[in-house]
């Protein structure tokens, strides 16, 4: 995987007289991207761009190395998008719908077909196939869009609020096919959501976009790694022989009120040796936590650090509304 | 692979050229309107019966012993004028025809979001727009030009010799006129389709656009006492052109809406017709967007 996934090049975008996304600049390398922000911050934007529906004003973007502004038919046989409003024609049967589609990316007739029957049994949509688009649930139409986008193909999928409107179950069954794409292909993701827990269990490097710019990139993978080494204990009995034995592995230690240890361990030390340490010392282990830095944290923070503009207030009020309403 | 198989495995084929995939949409539309079985069987008669009607007459016109047996002699001459007035007939049908079909080409992709599917895959909103509207060309194509070359190949062969020859003219008249005409309906059944949602509405004002700006037409014209009001006339202003076309201009001036004074002028018919067409492109070029940019 040497080029990057999406590289963002002072792209600045205008629709009418509005600046809709102001210089955004980064390199994003994951395969799965998470485009993260309150509603208005230029999410579906930006995915509107790189796929050539809107034109740039100033700087470009690259989609797996390919210009916005030059290759825009190359990106469009790279992808499969996935719109975040409704889109299908309501007279036509899912098959037929999908195979429609298909073809148009390019594929033979025949191969169309077999690959739009293969895509609706991926998405666990094989019995109702044959029954027009327009009369499946919210659900369903949700994955018929996912099998369109899947059908041909793509190295990259682009998925526009994926689990929009849909219930719980609904959600989580997007959520693991998602997931699924992710492990068993190759395919390269960009999804964009305001909802945290969406990106947290797919995808592994963000975007948190905020009024148009780039409030920050952060790789979840890398922070992820980086949890494990915070510890929180609360011990019974420990004294500074435990102290010292913690502190011979590497460890930071800090010792605070009550039993309450806080650590930071190095990536070579696993937990079983703390337990075994404890055990050797018996001293009882009350709590164990890893301090998580979870991406709540990451977007309230990347929130924040914006906060000194002008309009932080509404800014951290949404904030606080997309954290909230979904963890 | 089999279907039964829920697992996803990457595309390895071959793909077809983007050059020609503005013909999936127009396959895919063509499939459509022929699943009606209604819409089938009419088109089916606006498609034979003209055209064996017209073998027909030709067959009576050119062989005299059939003339006599029907005590019919000399009651019809195949010409360019018999040629004109066959391809005004199929001219109407071709209208009826954009009425029944025009609606249902653009505006399901468009009611639903569908555009933006299309154009976000290595599809231009012209091979888009081009796709569409072969479905009503090719429609319209087996109703006029393709069964009046017919007709000619029959009278070809059936009629006096150098008949040919002598009308051979009248070969690119036949298609430039159908082709006129053609590309006018399928700008303005495109158009109406992007904008109207409701078939039936649609429908209604494919014919609204011939009848009311050639109603108030004819009125100017009586109030003003001019011809000029034939301008909103876009059925009698591609009538003029195919006049033209056919070298039949000086027919003009007996023809009804022609009577009131001088003809008019070529150049004004393909302007009016131009301006139309234009305005109609106009009009489907600001609605086929993947996206609409609300301006503020």
């Amino acid at each position: 995987m040497g080029e990057a996934t999406l590289q963002l090049e002072a792209l600045t975008v205008d629709l009418g007289s509005r600046r809709i996304l102001d210089a955004l600049n980064g390199t994003m390398k994951g395969r799965a991207i998470g485009l993260l922000g309150p509603n208005g911050s230029g999410k579906s934007t930006l995915i509107n761009t790189l796929l050539g529906f809107y034109k740039s004003r100033r700087g470009s973007a690259r989609v797996l190395g390919c210009d916005i502004n030059r290759d825009r038919e190359r990106i469009r046989g790279l992808v499969g998008y996935m719109p975040e409003n409704d889109a299908f024609i309501s007279g036509m049967s899912g098959v037929h719908f999908v195979r429609y589609m298909a073809e148009i990316s390019g594929l033979p007739a025949g191969a169309a077909l077999e690959r739009a029957h293969e895509a609706f049994y991926y998405v666990g949509l094989g019995e109702v196939r044959y029954r027009k688009v327009g009369e499946y649930s919210l659900g369903m139409k949700q994955l018929a869009k996912l099998a369109q986008a899947l059908v041909h193909g793509p190295q990259m999928l682009i998925l526009d609020e994926p689990t929009n409107g849909l219930d719980p179950p609904a959600r989580q069954r997007m959520i693991h096919l998602i997931q699924e794409v992710k492990r068993t292909t190759e395919m390269r993701l960009l999804l964009s959501s305001h909802l945290l827990r969406d990106v947290e269990e797919t995808c592994d490097e963000v975007l948190i976009l905020k009024q148009g710019r780039v409030a920050g990139i952060c790789d979840l993978e890398a922070e992820r790694r980086a949890n494990r080494k915070f510890l929180d204990l609360e011990t019974v009995g420990a004294d500074e022989s435990f102290t010292h034995r913690i502190a011979a592995l590497g460890c930071e230690c800090a010792v605070l009120n009550g039993g309450r240890m806080k650590l930071v361990m190095p990536d070579s030390v696993e937990i079983r040796e703390i337990y075994r340490i404890a055990a050797e010392k018996s001293v009882q282990i009350r709590k164990l936590n890893y301090r998580r830095d979870s991406l709540e944290d990451i977007f309230l923070k990347a929130m924040h650090e914006n906060g000194a503009q002008p309009n932080a207030a509404p800014a951290a009020a949404a904030a606080r509304e997309v954290a909230h309403g979904s963890l | 692979m089999a279907v039964y198989k829920r697992s996803y495995a990457a595309y390895g084929g071959g793909h077809t050229p983007v050059a020609r995939r503005f013909l999936v949409p127009a396959r895919f539309g063509w499939s459509q309107v022929f699943a009606s079985r209604v819409f089938t069987a009419s088109y089916l008669v606006v498609g034979v019966v003209p055209l064996l009607v017209g073998a027909l007459l030709i067959y009576i016109t050119d062989t005299p012993a059939v003339q006599a047996l029907i005590q019919a002699r000399g009651l019809l001459e195949i010409n360019r004028m018999w040629f004109l007035n066959w391809l005004q007939v199929q001219g109407w049908f071709s209208l009826l025809l954009a009425a029944w079909v025009g609606p249902t080409l653009v505006s399901p992709d468009l009611t639903n979001g569908a555009l933006p599917l299309f154009l976000s895959r290595p599809l231009s909103r012209t091979q888009y727009v081009v796709g569409k509207s072969l479905v009503l060309a090719g429609l319209i194509s087996l109703i006029s030009w393709v069964p009046a070359l017919v007709l000619f190949g029959i009278q070809a062969s059936l009629g006096p010799e150098g008949w040919a020859a002598a009308n051979v003219s009248l070969i690119p008249a036949i298609v430039a006129s159908s082709l006129l005409w053609m590309a006018f309906l399928c700008a303005l059944s495109l158009a109406l389709s992007a904008w109207v949602r409701w078939r039936v509405v649609a429908t209604g004002l494919t014919f609204a656009v011939f009848f009311l700006p050639a109603g108030f037409g004819t009125a100017a014209n009586l109030v003003l006492r001019t011809s000029w009001g034939n301008l909103l006339n876009l059925w009698w202003m591609m009538v003029v052109v195919w006049h033209h076309l056919f070298g039949l201009a000086d027919r003009l001036r007996n023809l009804p809406a022609g009577r009131s004074s001088e003809p008019m002028p070529l150049s004004a018919a393909i302007l009016t017709l131009c301006t139309a067409t234009g305005f109609c492109l106009l009009l489907l070029n600001k609605r086929l967007r993947a996206k609409e940019v609300v301006r503020g």
